[in-house]
C-alpha cells in the first residue's frame, strides 16, 4: 500500500515533469509567433550620456524579417530586410536600397550591445544547446527554474554556457547569463514588467548588461507587439522597404 | 461608457483591421535639417588658404492622401559667405544642377561676398495602382548599385568628392515600373536633360538569383546606344558588386567603357573595409603636366577623369557616438592620390559634427607634390 501511495505522490510530477528543453521552447515560443509586429524603443546607455532609438520590426518565421527606424529624426525611415541570407538596407536620403555583406550581420546593431544576428535571426536556443534544470530561484516573487545551456560541440554559436531562469508557471524567460567559452561573464540579461500584450503575458522591457563595463547597458522596450497577424511575403521585399513611411 | 467596449472590441480583434497593423505612414510628413558648414582649402605646400561658410537647409515634404498616390517636394535652401564666394567669378551662377531642364531655382540674394540660393530638388507625384508605378517630375533615378562609382547610374551622375550633397542631384524625367514578382522588376524611364537632343531614355531589368541582385540596362544616352550589367552579391561573407557600362561609338564621338568593381567586409569588432576598382577606357593614363588642368567634370560616360581608379576606405565606430572613416584613392598611371580622411561625433539625440578633410597629390614630371588641401567642419541639426 505504502508503496502505491509513494507512486500516486509522484504521478503528478511525472505529468508535469519537463525536460529542461521543452520549458526553454515554451519560453522562447511565448516571444515568438509564425509572425510577430513589434514596436518598441531601444535605449543605449553608456557612462555620461544616452541615446534611444524607436523601431519597428516585422518577422514571419525564421526567414523573413524588416526592421524600420522610426527615430531619431536622421535615420527615420531607414530600412533593413532580410530574406534568408540576403540583407538589404533603405537609405530614404540616398534613395537607394543597398545590399549588404553577409559578415555584418554577426556585428553590433547600430551602437547596441545587441548583434543583427539577435535582432532579426531566429535563436537557437533550442536545437544547438544541451540543457539541464540545475535549481531554482525567486525572481520579482516569480518561482523560476535554473536551467544551465551548453552548446553542442557542433553548434556555431558565440557563447560557451548559458544559465537561464524562467517562470515556472508562465514560462516568462526573467534573467540570462552569457558565458563565454572560457567560462568568463559576458552579459547579463533581464526582463521586467511583466503585461498582457496581444493575448500573451510576457516581460515588455529588457536590459543588456555587459559584465565587465560599468555603466554600460542596453534595453529594449516593447511598445506594442502582435503574434500570428497574417504578413504576406510580398511585404518582405524591397520594393516595399522603400515605402514603410 | 459602457457603449465604448463593443467598438473597441470590434476595433481590436475585427480581422479586417489586422493588415492595418502593417501601416506605418502618415498623411503628411515634414522632415529634413539645417547644417553649418565651414571649409578652408589651401594650395600646393600650404601656401595659400581660402575659406569659405555655409549654412544649408533641407526641407523634405511628403503628402499621401491615398495608399496609391504620395506627393513630394524637397527644397535645398543655401547661403554662402565669405572669401570663397568673392572668389569664385559668377558664383551664384554655377549653383544650378546640370540635369534639371526646368529652372525651379531661386537666387535671392547674389552679392559679391553673400549667395542666398533655393533649388527645388524634389517635386513629383508618384502614383501606384497594383503591379505598376509611375513618377512623374523632378525626381532622383538611382540605378547604382555599388558604393563609389556608378556606371549604371545613367540618369544623375554625382561627383564622390561631394560629400555634403548626399541626396544627390535630381532630373527632370518620367518613369515607370512594372512588378514582375517579389523580387523582380521592369523599370523605364525618360529624363530631359536640357540639352538638345541630349535626353536619356532607358530601361531596366532587375531580378535575384542565386543569393545575387542583378540588373541589365539598355537604352540611349544622348545620342548613344548604351548597354550595361550590375549584381550585388556576395563571397563567402564578403560583398561582391559590380556595375559594367557600354556607350557605342557615334560618328562624331568614340565608344565609352565604364567598369567598377566592389568588395566590402566587416571585420570582428566592427570594422568596415571596402576596396572599389574603375576602370574608364577614356581617362588619363600619363602624368599630367599642369595638375590643375584635370577636369572634374563628371559624366555617366566619364565617371573619372583618370583610367584606373583604386579606392580603399575603412571605418569604424570607436564608440556609438564617434566613428571614423580613411578612404585612399589612387589613380595609376596619372599618379594621382586622394587622401579622404573623417570623423563624426554625435553631439546630442539630433544633433551631429563632423570633420572632412580632402588632400590631393600627384606626380608632375619627376616630382610627387601635394595640388591642395581642404578641410571641412560641419554641424548639422536634424528634424
Amino acid at each position: 500500500m505504502k508503496s502505491i501511495f509513494g507512486w500516486l505522490m509522484l504521478l503528478p510530477f511525472w505529468m508535469h515533469a519537463q525536460t529542461a528543453k521543452e520549458i526553454v521552447q515554451k519560453a522562447d515560443s511565448k516571444m515568438r509567433g509564425s509572425s510577430s509586429i513589434v514596436e518598441m524603443t531601444i535605449k543605449t546607455t553608456r557612462p555620461g550620456w544616452s541615446r534611444s532609438m524607436d523601431i519597428k520590426a516585422w518577422t514571419k518565421g525564421t526567414d523573413y524579417s524588416v526592421i524600420l527606424i522610426q527615430s531619431p529624426a536622421k535615420d527615420k525611415g531607414v530600412a533593413f530586410l532580410k530574406r534568408k541570407k540576403e540583407v538589404w538596407n533603405w537609405m530614404p536620403s540616398l534613395e537607394r536600397v543597398i545590399k549588404l555583406p553577409p559578415s555584418m550581420m554577426s556585428q553590433s546593431w547600430m551602437g547596441t550591445d545587441f548583434t543583427n544576428d539577435d535582432l532579426v535571426k531566429e535563436s537557437s536556443v533550442i536545437n544547438d544547446y544541451d540543457h539541464s534544470i540545475i535549481g531554482d530561484t525567486v525572481i520579482d516573487n516569480r518561482n523560476c527554474y535554473i536551467i544551465r545551456m551548453i552548446p553542442k560541440p557542433q553548434a556555431a554559436v558565440v557563447w560557451g554556457k548559458l544559465i537561464v531562469c524562467i517562470d515556472k508557471r508562465d514560462f516568462i524567460e526573467l534573467h540570462t547569463r552569457f558565458y563565454d567559452e572560457d567560462g568568463q561573464l559576458i552579459n547579463i540579461m533581464n526582463a521586467y514588467d511583466v503585461k498582457l500584450m496581444d493575448g500573451r503575458l510576457i516581460p515588455t522591457k529588457f536590459e543588456m548588461i555587459p559584465a565587465d563595463k560599468k555603466n554600460h547597458k542596453t534595453e529594449m522596450i516593447y511598445r506594442n507587439v502582435q503574434f500570428n497577424k497574417p504578413v504576406d511575403d510580398g511585404f518582405f521585399t524591397t520594393e516595399k522597404i522603400k515605402s514603410l513611411t | 461608457m459602457k457603449w465604448i467596449y463593443p467598438i473597441l472590441f470590434l476595433f481590436i480583434f475585427n480581422p479586417c483591421y489586422s493588415q492595418d497593423s502593417i501601416k506605418t505612414k502618415k498623411k503628411w510628413e515634414i522632415k529634413g535639417y539645417i547644417k553649418n558648414l565651414e571649409d578652408i582649402s589651401f594650395d600646393h605646400s600650404f601656401k595659400n588658404s581660402t575659406s569659405g561658410n555655409l549654412l544649408h537647409n533641407r526641407i523634405n515634404i511628403k503628402w499621401q492622401p491615398t495608399d496609391e498616390l504620395t506627393a513630394v517636394a524637397q527644397f535645398r535652401n543655401r547661403l554662402f559667405w565669405g572669401e570663397e564666394i568673392r572668389l569664385t567669378p559668377n558664383f551664384a551662377s554655377q549653383l544650378k544642377n546640370e540635369n534639371e531642364q526646368v529652372n525651379m531655382s531661386v537666387t535671392w540674394i547674389n552679392k559679391p561676398s553673400f549667395v542666398l540660393h533655393t533649388n527645388t530638388e524634389r517635386f513629383y507625384i508618384d502614383y501606384k495602382k497594383k503591379k505598376w508605378s509611375t513618377r512623374i517630375g523632378r525626381q532622383r533615378i538611382n540605378w547604382g548599385i555599388t558604393t563609389s562609382w556608378n556606371p549604371n547610374d545613367l540618369f544623375n551622375t554625382f561627383n564622390f568628392l561631394d560629400f555634403d550633397y548626399e541626396e544627390r542631384p535630381g532630373t527632370d524625367a518620367a518613369k515607370i515600373q512594372y512588378q514582375v514578382n517579389d523580387f523582380s522588376n521592369i523599370e523605364m524611364a525618360y529624363a530631359f536633360n536640357g540639352k538638345n537632343k541630349q535626353n536619356t531614355a532607358a530601361a531596366k531589368y532587375t531580378f535575384n538569383k542565386w543569393n545575387y541582385d542583378f540588373q541589365f540596362i539598355g537604352g540611349m544616352y544622348s545620342k548613344h546606344f548604351t548597354l550595361g550589367t550590375g549584381w550585388a552579391g556576395s563571397i563567402k561573407d564578403a560583398g561582391f558588386k559590380g556595375e559594367v557600362q557600354y556607350f557605342f561609338a557615334e560618328r562624331d564621338s568614340t565608344d565609352h567603357l565604364n567598369l567598377s568593381l566592389e568588395w566590402d567586409y566587416v571585420f570582428k569588432k566592427g570594422l568596415y573595409a571596402n576596396f572599389s576598382f574603375l576602370f574608364n577606357n577614356r581617362g588619363l593614363s600619363v602624368p599630367l603636366q599642369n595638375q590643375n588642368n584635370i577636369n572634374l567634370h563628371l559624366s555617366p560616360e566619364n565617371l573619372m577623369p583618370t583610367k584606373w581608379n583604386i579606392m580603399t576606405s575603412v571605418s569604424k565606430e570607436i564608440t556609438p557616438l564617434f566613428s571614423a572613416n580613411a578612404a585612399v584613392l589612387y589613380a595609376p598611371g596619372t599618379n594621382l592620390f586622394i587622401v579622404l580622411p573623417s570623423m563624426r561625433y554625435n553631439l546630442a539625440q539630433n544633433l551631429d559634427a563632423d570633420f572632412v578633410w580632402q588632400s590631393f597629390f600627384a606626380k608632375t614630371n619627376q616630382d610627387f607634390n601635394d595640388v591642395n588641401h581642404r578641410f571641412f567642419l560641419r554641424v548639422r541639426w536634424s528634424f
